[in-house]
């Protein structure tokens, strides 16, 4: 089986705070697995996100994100690359509050490198699968309720279908209830997705195929010197 | 979509953006307005006269001279006398000369006494002569000749009787009642203070302010169209006329009579080349001009400066806005471009307003300035002018907003996807 992610020797530390670093020896993910990374603010979780994300460049090792190497993108192509096939979901201020629930969720096209290739009916496809009423659709998203927020942007995260989808704490503004709705249609909806699901809820890491911490990916753990 | 995405942001955002918009729009109005009406003014002022050589008056400066003779601004210090001005007029060297008496006015438009060569000699423009619309010259001694504006204002037509006040000003308190003076000629417009002008006889100047004439004129009532070519003026009927302004046979004697005139005695005297006059009053108000033209910049800056404050200020709580764009794939310069655009967008129309703006209220000052100061302002802003300006101050927005666009560049390369 081929690897989503594959890291290997990698070592960071952001440009003007060098105290913390985030060390990890070896990962790697298999397409289609749902992988709960059980992690708190301040073990490298952002950093984590950033580096898979091609956002972040400025670190020495190994980072295959579906089998591309992004050291060797330039900063447009990781740009690029991270349009055409990773999915994000922060855990909150996800929507642009000014714009419809609709044009959100359209938002997710409009870097990517073949837009028109997207069916027209994925789109009420996708917000028929997530609930998402024409009436919600088009509503403004600052009047949309969290969990309305919460899954609109996870259709527009879906709606280019991105082979990798990395969500970074989506659920904890969430109460329970929604929690394992917003989870099961996540499942729902991509099936065949590669899943990064970050959070420091380990009530949801029964439903992912592969769970670990943060703290033991990081190899000797995810330094924190001074602070 | 994502001239949408701008759009919509600043939407979102409006009170600023209404506030930004609004400083650029009075910037840009004070910007085109200054440089309209320098321009306009001036041009005004060079149509007004045409093809005198020399203005001739009482000793006073060349500035004031000119302003009296020809803009009907101020009063002549002093009037000078039919001798000096039938000598003057019979060098060799001098083609034509009219004079002009100033002083009385109707309704607030200024009344010139002066000759029927006068329409025959003072050029406006670009040597155009002036031309009746309707009607003729003066040939008696109570028949006027209206400047256009005068009989549309007043609705004067022709064959209508009017009476004539001593003493400029719209209130007069003596009015000279007993002599009506009858329409006989309307100008064509010229845009210049001409047609804020009535013209009559010098002769019924002489009349009206001559003791006594009020009751000769009652005695003999009826005849009060009296033919000019039957009041020949001499020494002793004519009034002290204000000034005159002559033409010459060869263009090399002016300097000659000029400096003849200049040091004339013993009536003391000016001569003056209305062309030079007017040099130098641009000349002394070159520096007026260009303190309006800085102070005009100025104010264009600090409205770009508080666009640029706008912006940086709004960076803040717009940083998830851009995390989000960022994770959607949007390329850093893209975030540039986003910030560069919607400085475009602010500036672009503000300055459009300001354009509107400055337009209307050219609009609505238009006859004010016409009927206070016969100046003739076009409320219609040369468009290659106005969108010169507009340029400049898209471009410099544009170049200021590199500034938050920078930072949030920077903001987003630093912390890339993460909110806080």
């Amino acid at each position: 089986m081929s690897h989503a992610i594959s890291l290997t020797d990698l070592s960071f530390s952001w440009p003007n705070q060098q105290q913390f670093s985030l060390n990890i020896d070896n990962w790697q993910v298999e397409t289609g697995q749902r992988v709960f990374l059980f992690g708190r603010s301040g073990q490298g979780k952002s950093s984590l996100l950033n580096l898979l994300c091609g956002v972040q460049s400025a670190y020495t090792g190994k980072i295959e994100v579906l089998g591309q190497d992004l050291a060797l993108l330039s900063e447009g192509q990781r740009d690029n690359f991270r349009a055409n096939n990773i999915g994000v979901i922060f855990q909150q201020f996800n929507v642009l509050p000014y714009l419809s629930a609709q044009q959100n969720i359209l938002l997710g096209a409009q870097f990517h490198h073949n837009k028109h290739l997207i069916s027209p009916n994925k789109l009420t496809e996708i917000s028929d699968r997530l609930g998402l009423s024409s009436l919600i659709l088009q509503r403004k998203a600052a009047h949309l309720s969290v969990g309305q927020q919460q899954r609109v942007a996870l259709a527009r995260a879906l709606y280019t279908s991105p082979s990798l989808l990395i969500a970074d704490e989506p659920t904890s503004a969430l109460d329970a209830d929604s929690r394992d709705n917003f989870i099961k249609l996540l499942f729902d909806c991509a099936p065949q997705t590669t899943i990064v699901f970050v959070s420091h809820d380990m009530s949801l890491a029964a439903h992912f195929d592969q769970q670990l911490a943060l703290a033991d990916l990081a190899s000797g753990g995810a330094r924190q010197d001074a602070v | 979509m994502l001239f949408k995405l701008v759009v919509a942001s600043i939407w979102s955002r409006r009170t600023m953006a209404y506030l930004t918009c609004t400083s650029i729009a009075i910037s840009i109005l004070v910007l085109i307005g200054v440089e309209h009406l320098r321009t306009q003014v001036k041009d005004n002022f060079e149509r007004t006269i045409s093809g005198v050589d020399l203005i001739v008056g009482s000793r006073t400066s060349q500035i004031n001279l000119l302003l009296y003779s020809v803009f009907k601004m101020g009063n002549p210090s002093n009037n000078l006398s039919w001798q000096r001005y039938a000598d003057i007029s019979a060098d060799k060297q001098v083609k034509w000369s009219v004079p002009i008496s100033l002083g009385d006015s109707h309704q607030g438009f200024s009344v010139t006494g002066t000759t029927a060569a006068y329409f025959e000699h003072v050029k406006y423009a670009n040597k155009q002569a002036l031309s009746f619309n309707q009607g003729r010259a003066f040939t008696s001694v109570y028949e006027v000749v209206l400047g256009a504006d005068v009989a549309a204002q007043l609705g004067y037509v022709m064959g209508q009787q009017l009476v004539l006040s001593h003493g400029a000003g719209k209130v007069s308190f003596t009015h000279h009642d007993d002599h009506p003076f009858k329409v006989v000629g309307i100008l064509q417009g010229t845009g210049t203070p001409t047609d804020q002008t009535l013209y009559i006889p010098l002769q019924s100047v002489q009349i009206i302010h001559q003791p006594g004439a009020h009751k000769h004129t009652h005695e003999e009532g009826v005849q009060q169209q009296q033919l000019l070519s039957t009041l020949p003026l001499n020494v002793q009927s004519a009034p002290q006329i204000s000034a005159f302004l002559l033409g010459v046979k060869s263009k090399l004697a002016i300097l000659t009579l000029q400096r003849n005139i200049n040091q004339s005695t013993p009536e003391a005297l000016s001569a003056i080349m209305p062309v030079l006059a007017l040099r130098q009053l641009w000349q002394i108000v070159s520096g007026v001009e260009l303190i309006l033209k800085v102070i005009s910049w100025l104010v264009l800056c600090t409205a770009l400066i508080g666009m640029c404050t706008m912006l940086l200020a709004s960076m803040q709580e717009r940083q998830r806005e851009l995390a989000v764009l960022r994770a959607l794939g949007a390329k850093a310069g893209i975030i540039i471009g986003l910030l560069l655009f919607e400085a475009l967008l602010l500036a672009l129309v503000g300055a459009l307003i300001g354009y509107a703006g400055i337009t209307l209220l050219l609009m609505l000052a238009q006859p004010i300035l016409q009927s206070e100061f016969a100046l003739y302002i076009s409320p219609f802003v040369d468009i290659r002018d106005a969108a010169q300006y507009i340029l400049y101050a898209v471009l410099a927005a544009i170049l200021l907003a590199f500034i938050p666009a920078y930072r949030a560049y920077r903001q987003s390369l630093l912390t890339g996807l993460s909110q806080h």
